[in-house]
Order: structure tokens, then C-alpha cells, then sequence
């Protein structure tokens, strides 16, 4: 039977760079991602908090359970699990309340942690990244250097960021010019 | 040398040494470019821009209109760089710009001879005809003429950065009211960001001999940053310059990273642009020194009073060695003690007022110096520079005439949002009118000129600002005096002789103002623009007011009636690579690879861009040296064995829902509720206005659940139609759709042996047969580990299969269809041969979708559904839309088969002549065909298909073309299909 080895989308392109703390930069692999839409009227949040043990997010925001949640749309969020299979049932627990589209192969997801990893990040993002306006559970769907991107906050120094596959060369060309003016220095 | 032997906040014990015109000179750490020329006794720096005037440095701060010089070599030379706020730094390069052949004997000075043309509004006068001169010979002279720097002409080195910053306050101005302000806001909690155009922190405190909480004024400047420095949420952002004030307080500054390095560490920006915003904002800019206009007021060794403390005080340099000043403000008194201080001899105060302070006087006479009062300067000696002045029937021997005439708030950043700046009686000065919201001025900007106003004032503005934003308030208070500071304006000193300057930099003259009032340029706006006045790169920071204040007098109008131009973002200039950031060159704007990139790259694949997307377009082989032989070879190869092209950049959306059919009905002319299940459909959408939006298939995977493609190029613009006709046009349908363009790798396998490659790959998880899987099938299933789709879809017209898999798999897929196809010969081929079998097919494209036709034009008229609404179709019918005589879609082939076609050539009948009244369509699309041996191309040609026999002219006025061609029907290859459903 033919299998197909997966390429990562920052494979290849996440290099150390520089000396000092500064903030580590590592892509997650392997994980599964879904487009959860809420069907006409219909309410996830009981079904969602008793499969995955997540609440929900109503608006912007991240939720972490057996599956993560992240909110990017009035009714639409991101189903996020750990490795390919974590969202196999999710179709099937959802159906008659959303519908679930597979995103696994079209994001790459990376994870930011380091003192530095708000600062390096709002460079880029006009957002406000401070942990008083921006704290753990905080998500955004945004633009980074004109690349649309999803930003989540998962504790007080470290993020987690999907990158649409095609844009990864080019945010991993922003991170470590940007990490350079800076002077932080980045860790694979 | 005229470095004072003590004092000073420069580093003795780092000695630089850079070059001024190639002449070596030496410095310390913490000066300027113009405190070193000082201290080295560099009196003359440029030229002025009409006459060719020597000049000196006359300020010491970035208002600057004289010391304006080219900084670097090479790539890096920057012009018009004030040396004024220019850091040393070793090995720093500086010449003087705007003189030939040298800047002590400048040829051009000549212009000061021709003085009489050179009036306001010169350029009206002299060169008004006739017109077609003024590119070829007015321009180009007075350019030369009038002189700049020069930009280096070559592609800048340098990096540039971009960055975003939040705060509760944002405080521009680091001096006593700023740091007031910010120490304020800092420990009340709040975040702040303290922004100062200088190196060094401090403002006024570091010029002047002043003191604050019983320590001198740098040492208490020192201690306040470092406390501010230790608070979490304060940023405090030296040599950074706050140029503009947006909308919902956004700001724009710009902060210089690296221009003060002598080697800039690869891959350090040299500048940053910072978008700040704000909840509230403390404009603390301060106040730049009125210059008096008086006949000789730009000779070299004339220096603003307050500059001349800067230099003597913060740089320890000595701006002359016998001195005069010459005042109507009690400032002005405070030069001649701080030179007194110093040890230079002080001959002279000369105060225009009647009266001055009895303690001022008594301390400059203690000093040495003689006062007079009420007095005027009726001469200035000196070519190069001051020798001596006159005043009051006396000769003074000097060579340095401090000059005080008022202080001037700057109020730039407080009118970017059209707050006029009001004239203050009491202040003799403009002042801030309304600034934009959450934005209060605060100290020297606001007029308050004395050390104790500046930081009760800024302590009170933060305080203000945070008590508006729920902050408990924290006001300190600081002991410092109030100085004496009483001004009696004086627009225009009498007598004197020579030319009295009000704009130095762009050389405008008090007589300049006359001739505008004479000539009804009476509006501050007018008289800015015939004269030129405040328009140089300083804008007018010394000189606005002055000339604002000539033109009131002249008409009879008080300054408040005369009024004073609007400040507009920047305020100062700003290097456009600095907006640009990083995205320049290569990383203009991001570049998409293909799923496959990886693979193709491999493969020696030459790359185009289609939008961001990066595609292959042709993979030559080795010893093919002509693309077209490239091309010729894939297309062969896909017409009679196999090949593989990625073709994931089409857009790609997942629709599902009960209401997926109804709305698909809607959005497209033509049906797709009777589509089966495991089938797709060629569609085609309209645009409210009728004309042709997109096209691409369908498939239904479902009952209710549909994927939609469209082209590559709007794939965006059409997610954004179906999200807006969902969301604004019918909420009520019960769909859900999102884009998974980047989920999925697609790849084409076309050819007649696409089938035999394909079912060598999937082995028996899928039955291909023709039976099984029809042209237009449509499948889901599983492969190994992933699903796949696949769709019995032809671009090319050969028996042709599209496979999907997510796009993690996409390389992989590639890499395994070409082991599975190694034995059938398989190709990959590129964009390039993808065109030419769409063109043989008759397939519209890019040049055919243009936005300007509809779908009667493409010859897909029957199309459009009868039986249905949708989008587009009311308009579709207007008359202009159904004209038969529209240019429609035709094909063209030469009628000798070794002319070439090419796209963009315009129709004429034979015989016509080629004019635009007799255009009949253009050619939208042309390729080499292998399969026909010949061009062909495709056409939009007034009233199309019947004209199919018809010879024309396809006539290429801009490469020289003009060929015979034969008007045929678009379909060139196997018109009947009957290789697709093989």
C-alpha cells in the first residue's frame, strides 16, 4: 500500500540563530486541525465541554482540552489535537451541530516561548501582546507582516501561532530578520 | 582648537576622529557632528541654496537650517544631513553639499550677483515660456543651481524594521516636561513609552546651567531615567524621532539604530518605523529660539543664544573667542553669562528693549561686557564670517553674535489633526490650539518657558491624562527655579545693511516677504508658496514664525488674523525605506511555494509568479536551451504518453449545508442542484453588473457538501463574493463554507496514459475504469494513511485525472507519481505548457476573464439558466451586454503558418487603415502549438464566430507586427473530446 510521507510546512527553514535567551521558536508536527462551524442555530458548547472537556470560546479565544479550542469567527473556531488522528471522531460527535472541515495539512503551527516572545511577535502584529491586554487564553486571527495568521496565548511567556503552509518561508524569513534587529536570539 | 579645557557630557577618554570635506579632525564620544566641527574650529559648512552664501552652524538642534552636510560613501551617502543631530562616531565621513568647486571658493556665489532674478516668485517670473522649456532647460539649471545634496544613486545597503508598541501614555519629548511626565505616569503604574529625538536624554537640562532637587541638571536627568528605566512597563526609546499623529492615537516615529555605529553589525536595521498607539499622548517637544532678522543675519559666527549655551555647556565647545549678543528676551542674557562662565571674552549686550532685568545687567557688566540698551545692530563685518558688528554708532570686534529673539513652542505634532495653533499675546508666540484627542501639551510647547513651569507642568499633563484613565494619580513635585524669561517681540531690527534672511535654508529675505505683500500674497499659505518660506527640509522651524510675522505687520493685520501654516505628518523627514520595512526585493510582498516546490527545485524547474503564488513554469532538460523547445517537449509529452503538473494554487472552497445546492445555484448561471453525487461541473459566475466573475468546477461530495475551485488568481476575491452574498444577501440559507486552498496539494495527470500511471499508483484502492469513473467523477477515499480526492477533470483535453491529498502529502504524491509513471515516460511539465493545451483547447483564461466580458462573449451564452435566479443575470441582459457586434471569443491562426502571434495585437479588417476607429477586437491569448506545428491564437473579435473564414490583420504596432490571419472557431485540438472521455 502506497504511504505518503507528510512534509512539515517550516521544514527546513527553522534555524538558531544569535546568542543569549532569547526565544525558542519550534514547530509542532503532527498535529490535526479542523474548521469547526457552527450549523444554523445550532449551540456546540454542552457537546464540546462533555466530549473534549474544553469550554468553548465565545469570541476570540483559546481553550485547551482533550482537543484545543480556538475561536476565529462568530461560530467558527479550530479544532486542534495532538497528532494526525486526535480529531477522528470529531465529525461524527459533531455532525448534526457543525460542520468539520480537515485543515491538518494546510497550516503549520509553531510555538513561541522566551521573555522576548511578545516583543519579537509585535513586531510584527499590530496587536496589543502585553499580558495584561493580551493574557493566557487570549487568541486573535490576525495579519503578521501582511501573512494572515492565528495567534493564541497559552501561558505568560509562550505562544502558539498557525501559518497558512505557502506563507511559511516568508514568516520564517520575518522571524529571523526580525529576531536579528532586535538583537534576540532564536532557538529551534 | 576651541574645545574648553572642562566640562562638557562628552567622554574625554574616547577620542574619535572622522573627515569634514577629506580634511581629518578629531572628537569625543558624546558630540555631534557639529560640536566636533566647533571644537575644531570649522566655522563655514555649506552654502545657502540660492546664492551660494557661506554659512555656519546656527542652531544646535534638529531645526537646523544651515549645517545640513552628506554623510558617507558610496551606497550610503545621505544627504542633507543636519550635522546639528548627526552622532560622532569614529571613522564618521562628512562633506559639505550645495558648492562648487570648493566650500571656500564657490563659483556659484556668482548667483548672489544676480540677486535681483533670484526674488520670490522667481521661478514664475523668469521662466514662464515657453513651456516646453521648463523640463528640458529651467529645471534641470535651477536644480543644479539650487542646491541639495545628492542622493547616492544606488540601491540602499541598509536593513529597515518595522514594529508595534501599546501603551497607556505615550510622552514625546524627553526634557524636563517629558521626563516630569513620565516619571508621573510611571509610578502611578502605568505603561509607558518616553520617546526623544537626541542620544541622550535630558532636553534643555543638559545645555543649561540649571538644577533640579538641589543636583545639576544632567546628574538629576541621570537619575530620574535610571529609575524610570527600572519600571517593567516603561520603554524609554532614544534617538527616536515622533514624526506624525494618526488617527485613534497612532503615532508614527522612527528610531535610528545604527547611524551612530561606525559598522553596522550585518543584518542590524539602521532604522526602525514604531506605530505606537496610545491611550493618551504628552506633547512635550519644547521650544525652538527665534532668530532676529536683521541686514547680515546668516553670515557664519551669527548663532542662536541658546545654541551657543548648548555647545558651551553639553559639548564643551567654544563657538567663538570674543563674543557679543544680541537679544530681546531675557534669555539672551543668560549667553552672555554662561560665555562669561566660560571664559570668553564678552564684549557686548546688545538688547533691543528699552529695559532689561537690573540683575542681568549688573551680572554682564560684572562680567566684562558693555550694555546697550534699546539698541540695534546696523552692520555685520566679516565675508566668511563675523569680524565685528555695529551697534548703536559702536564697533565691536567679535567673531561669534549670539542672537535671541523669542522662543517658538513646537507645536507640529498638535496640528496634525487641524488644530490651528492660536497666537498668544502674553507669550508673544504661537501655542497649541486644539490637539488631537487624548493628546495634552505640556512645558516649552505650551509655552511655558521656565525650568519650574516645564516640570510642574508635565507631572500635571501625565497626571491628568492617567486620572482620565482611571489611574490613581501620582504628581511629583520638583524643586527647581523659574528663571527670568520676559520677551518683547521684534519682527524686523531697523537699519542694518545687506540681505536680512527669515528662511536660511531656502534663502528667503525679508525683501522677499515685501515684494510677496506687494503682489497681494497675503495669505500665510500664498506667501509660503511664492516665496518658498518654511518649504526646505527644516520646515520653517526658525523661520515661519518670523515670516508669518512680516506679512501681519506688512498688511496692517494683527497675528492672529495673519495666522501660521499647518504642520502635516512628517514634521520631519523621514526615509521612505524606513516605511518600506523589509518588504523590498525578494520579500516585496511574501512568496507562496507549491506544495511540490521542493520536489520541482529538484527537478531544475524555472519559476513564475502568478500573483504571490511561485509556480514552475517549464522544467528544462540539459542541452535544451530555448524555452519553447522546453515547452514543446511537455506538451508533446502530455499529448501522447503522460505528464504532471501542480496545479494546487487554484482556490479551493469546502461548502456544506442543506442550503450548499440552492446557494451554488445562486452564486453560478448555470445549475448545480442536479448535480449527482460523484460528479463535478464546469461553472461560471457573474458579477452583479452581468459580466464574467470567475470560472472553475464544482464537485458534489455529498448531498450537501460541495467543493468549489476557481482560479488562482481569485481565489481570494471569490471567498470574499460567497462569504458577502452568505452573510449580507441570504443569513437565512443554512450553509457553512471555508477556504481550504492551503489544505489541499493538487495534482494533474493528464495524458493518454494518465489512467494506466494512476492505477499503477493507488493499485486496487480506487476503480479508474471508464465505467467505474467518468469524464467529470468526482471521488473521496482512503490511501494509506490519508484521504484523497480525485477528479476525472481536463485542462489539457487528454483522458486526465486531478488528485488531491492534504498538502503535508503534496511533495511526496509528486515525488511517488513519478516512480509509478518511470516506465511510462512520465513529464512533469509548467505553467508554460499548461497554457499552450488550454489555448489549443479553447479553454478561456486570464486574458479571456478580463473583467470586461460576459459569458455570451467567451462563447458560454448557454450557460445562463432560464429557469433560475442568480447573480448577474438581470444586468446581464442589458443591451449593451447582448450586442452581437461585441468582440467575442474566436480562434486566430496565420495564414502563413510561419508568422507568429502575439498577445495584445489589435484586429483590423485587410486594407483598413490602423486606426482606433476601425479596431475590431484584440488577440487575448497566443501560443506555439506542437500539436498543430503552427501559432494560434485566441481572439476577442467583433461579432466573433460569424466571421469563422474570415481573414484579418492582427496588427502589433508595438513590436512591430502586422500579420494575415484566419478567423476559426477556438477549439483546435480534437473538437469532438474524444480523447477526454477515453
Amino acid at each position: 500500500m502506497l504511504e505518503l510521507e507528510p512534509r512539515s510546512a517550516f521544514q527546513g527553514l527553522l534555524y538558531p540563530q544569535g546568542a543569549g535567551p532569547g526565544v525558542s521558536v519550534r514547530e509542532v508536527r503532527g498535529f490535526a486541525l479542523a474548521s469547526v462551524l457552527a450549523r444554523k442555530g445550532a449551540d456546540l458548547t454542552p457537546r464540546v465541554r462533555e466530549i473534549y472537556g474544553a469550554d468553548l470560546p465565545q469570541g476570540p479565544g483559546y481553550a485547551a482540552g482533550a482537543v484545543a479550542f480556538v475561536g476565529v469567527g462568530p461560530g467558527a473556531w479550530l479544532a486542534l489535537g495532538e497528532g494526525p488522528a486526535a480529531l477522528a471522531g470529531l465529525e461524527a460527535d459533531l455532525t448534526d451541530l457543525a460542520v468539520v472541515i480537515d485543515q491538518s495539512g494546510g497550516r503549520g503551527l509553531l510555538r513561541l516561548e522566551g521573555r522576548g516572545a511578545a516583543d519579537l511577535l509585535s513586531a510584527g502584529i499590530f496587536l496589543d501582546l502585553h499580558a495584561g491586554a493580551f493574557p493566557p487564553g487570549a487568541a486573535a486571527s490576525t495579519r503578521l507582516a501582511h501573512v494572515s495568521v492565528d495567534l493564541w496565548r497559552t501561558g505568560p511567556d509562550s505562544f502558539e501561532m498557525l501559518v497558512p503552509r505557502s506563507f511559511a518561508p516568508a514568516v520564517a524569513h520575518w522571524l529571523s530578520a526580525t529576531a536579528t534587529g532586535l538583537g534576540v536570539a532564536l532557538k529551534a | 582648537m576651541s574645545r574648553l579645557g572642562q566640562g562638557g557630557l562628552i567622554d574625554r577618554d574616547q577620542p574619535l576622529t572622522f573627515t569634514f570635506d577629506g580634511r581629518p579632525l578629531a572628537g569625543f564620544a558624546g558630540d555631534t557632528l557639529a560640536s566636533a566641527l566647533i571644537a575644531n574650529d570649522v566655522r563655514l559648512v555649506g552654502r545657502s541654496f540660492k546664492y551660494h552664501r557661506p554659512r555656519g552652524l546656527f542652531t544646535a538642534g534638529p531645526e537646523e537650517p544651515n549645517g545640513l552636510v552628506e554623510l558617507g560613501g558610496g551606497a550610503r551617502r545621505d544627504p542633507n544631513s543636519r550635522a546639528t543631530t548627526a552622532e560622532l562616531h569614529d571613522g564618521l565621513v562628512a562633506s559639505s553639499q550645495n558648492r562648487w568647486p570648493s566650500l571656500g571658493l564657490d563659483l556659484l556665489s556668482v548667483n548672489s550677483l544676480l540677486a535681483p532674478l533670484f526674488v520670490s516668485g522667481f521661478y514664475y517670473k523668469t521662466f514662464m515660456w515657453p513651456a516646453a522649456f521648463w523640463e528640458r532647460l529651467y529645471e534641470p539649471l535651477i536644480r543644479r543651481a539650487a542646491g541639495m545634496g545628492r542622493a547616492s544613486g544606488l540601491p540602499d545597503p541598509d536593513a529597515y524594521d518595522k514594529a508595534h508598541a501599546f501603551c497607556d501614555l505615550l510622552v514625546i519629548g524627553g526634557g524636563p516636561s517629558g521626563l516630569a511626565a513620565a516619571l508621573a505616569a510611571a509610578r502611578a503604574g502605568a505603561r509607558v513609552i518616553l520617546c526623544d529625538d537626541d542620544f541622550r536624554l535630558g532636553g534643555r537640562l543638559l545645555s543649561d546651567r540649571q538644577s533640579v532637587d538641589g543636583l545639576p541638571g544632567p546628574d538629576w536627568v541621570a537619575r530620574t531615567q535610571a529609575e524610570l528605566a527600572a519600571f517593567p512597563d516603561v520603554r524609554i526609546l532614544t534617538r527616536t524621532q515622533v514624526f506624525g499623529a494618526y488617527d485613534s492615537g497612532v503615532f508614527g516615529a522612527v528610531e535610528r539604530l545604527a547611524d551612530h555605529l561606525p559598522v553596522i553589525p550585518e543584518g542590524v536595521p539602521r532604522q526602525r518605523l514604531w506605530k505606537i498607539v496610545a491611550r493618551r499622548s504628552v506633547l512635550a517637544a519644547g521650544a525652538v529660539e527665534r532668530p532676529l532678522v536683521f541686514g547680515g543675519n546668516d553670515k557664519p559666527g551669527v548663532m542662536m543664544a541658546s545654541a551657543v549655551r548648548t555647545y558651551l555647556n553639553r559639548f564643551a565647545a567654544a563657538p567663538g573667542r570674543r563674543a557679543a549678543v544680541l537679544t530681546t528676551t531675557d534669555d539672551g542674557w543668560r549667553t552672555a553669562l554662561d560665555l562669561q562662565a566660560a571664559g570668553i571674552e564678552t564684549v557686548a549686550v546688545i538688547d533691543a528693549r528699552p529695559e532689561a532685568p537690573a540683575p542681568l545687567v549688573a551680572a554682564a557688566q560684572g562680567g566684562g561686557a558693555q550694555v546697550l540698551l534699546g539698541a540695534h545692530i546696523t552692520a555685520v563685518r566679516g565675508g566668511q564670517g563675523v569680524k565685528g558688528v555695529t551697534a548703536a554708532g559702536r564697533r565691536f570686534d567679535i567673531d561669534l553674535l549670539a542672537v535671541s529673539g523669542g522662543w517658538n513652542p513646537q507645536v507640529a505634532l498638535s496640528a496634525h489633526h487641524g488644530g490651528r495653533p492660536v497666537w498668544s499675546e502674553a507669550l508673544s508666540s504661537f501655542v497649541p490650539g486644539v490637539p488631537p484627542p487624548g493628546m495634552s501639551v505640556a512645558g516649552a510647547a505650551a509655552g511655558r518657558l521656565t525650568l519650574a513651569a516645564c516640570l510642574a507642568d508635565g507631572a500635571d499633563a501625565a497626571g491628568g491624562a492617567l486620572s482620565e484613565l482611571g489611574f490613581k494619580a501620582v504628581r511629583p513635585r520638583f524643586r527647581a527655579d523659574d528663571e527670568p524669561c520676559g520677551v518683547t517681540p521684534l519682527w524686523r531690527a531697523p537699519g542694518g545693511v545687506g540681505k536680512a534672511f527669515v528662511d536660511l535654508q531656502h534663502d528667503v529675505t525679508a525683501q522677499d516677504v515685501e515684494i510677496a505683500a506687494q503682489e497681494g500674497f497675503v495669505s500665510v499659505e500664498h506667501l509660503k508658496r511664492y516665496t518658498t518660506l518654511g518649504m526646505a527640509t527644516d520646515q520653517g522651524k526658525t523661520s515661519n514664525v518670523n515670516g508669518h510675522a512680516l506679512i501681519a505687520q506688512l498688511t496692517g493685520r494683527s497675528m492672529s488674523e495673519a495666522g501660521t501654516t499647518l504642520a502635516r505628518p512628517p514634521h520631519l523627514p523621514v526615509a521612505l525605506a524606513a516605511f518600506a520595512g523589509m518588504h523590498r526585493g525578494a520579500h516585496f510582498r511574501p512568496a507562496r511555494p507549491t506544495p511540490s516546490h521542493a520536489w520541482a527545485e529538484g527537478l531544475g524547474a524555472t519559476f513564475v509568479d502568478a500573483g504571490q503564488w511561485r509556480r514552475a513554469q517549464w522544467f528544462a532538460r540539459p542541452g535544451e536551451t530555448d524555452w519553447l523547445d522546453t515547452v514543446r517537449r511537455e506538451v508533446t509529452a502530455v499529448r501522447t504518453r503522460v505528464g504532471l503538473c501542480d496545479v494546487s494554487t487554484l482556490g479551493k472552497i469546502d461548502i456544506q449545508g442543506a442550503d450548499a445546492a440552492l446557494f451554488l445555484d445562486r452564486i453560478y448561471c448555470n445549475t448545480f442542484s442536479t448535480l449527482p453525487v460523484g460528479k463535478a461541473r464546469y461553472g461560471l459566475m457573474l458579477r452583479e453588473d452581468g459580466l464574467v466573475l470567475d470560472d472553475g468546477t464544482t464537485a458534489r461530495l455529498g448531498p450537501n457538501r460541495f467543493v468549489m475551485s476557481t482560479t488562482t488568481a481569485n481565489a481570494a476575491r471569490v471567498m470574499q463574493h460567497l462569504e458577502y452574498c452568505h452573510q449580507v444577501l441570504w443569513p437565512t440559507l443554512d450553509l457553512r463554507m471555508a477556504s481550504v486552498t492551503e489544505q489541499w496539494a493538487q495534482i494533474a495527470v493528464a495524458g493518454p496514459l494518465s489512467r494506466r500511471l494512476l492505477q499503477t499508483l493507488i493499485g486496487d484502492a480506487f476503480d479508474l475504469s471508464a465505467a467505474a469513473f467518468p469524464y467529470m467523477g468526482a471521488a473521496q477515499f482512503r490511501l494509506g494513511a490519508v484521504t484523497v480526492r480525485l477528479f476525472r477533470l481536463s485542462f489539457s483535453g487528454e483522458l486526465a485525472f486531478e488528485l488531491a491529498v492534504p498538502a503535508s502529502h503534496g511533495d511526496a504524491l509528486a515525488r511517488a507519481l513519478m516512480t509509478a509513471g518511470a516506465d511510462l515516460g512520465v513529464q512533469p511539465y509548467g505553467t508554460e505548457a499548461l497554457g499552450v493545451m488550454r489555448i489549443e483547447k479553447g479553454h478561456v483564461g486570464g486574458g479571456e476573464l478580463n473583467g470586461q466580458t460576459t459569458a455570451g462573449d467567451l462563447g458560454l451564452g448557454r450557460m445562463m439558466s432560464a429557469k433560475k435566479d442568480y447573480i448577474g443575470r438581470d444586468m446581464a441582459g442589458r443591451a449593451g451586454l447582448t450586442d452581437p457586434d461585441r468582440p467575442s471569443l474566436v480562434g486566430l491562426r496565420p495564414v502563413k503558418t510561419e508568422d507568429r502571434l502575439r498577445t495584445g495585437a489589435h484586429f483590423l479588417d485587410l486594407g483598413a487603415k490602423a486606426v482606433a476607429a476601425n479596431d475590431q477586437g484584440h488577440l487575448t491569448s497566443s501560443a506555439y502549438s506542437p500539436t498543430l506545428g503552427a501559432w494560434i491564437g485566441l481572439g476577442l473579435l467583433k461579432r466573433g464566430l460569424a466571421r469563422v473564414g474570415e481573414h484579418i490583420r492582427a496588427y502589433d504596432p508595438v513590436r512591430g507586427g502586422d500579420v494575415e490571419v484566419e478567423v476559426c472557431h477556438p477549439v483546435f485540438v480534437d473538437p469532438e473530446g474524444e480523447r477526454l472521455h477515453a
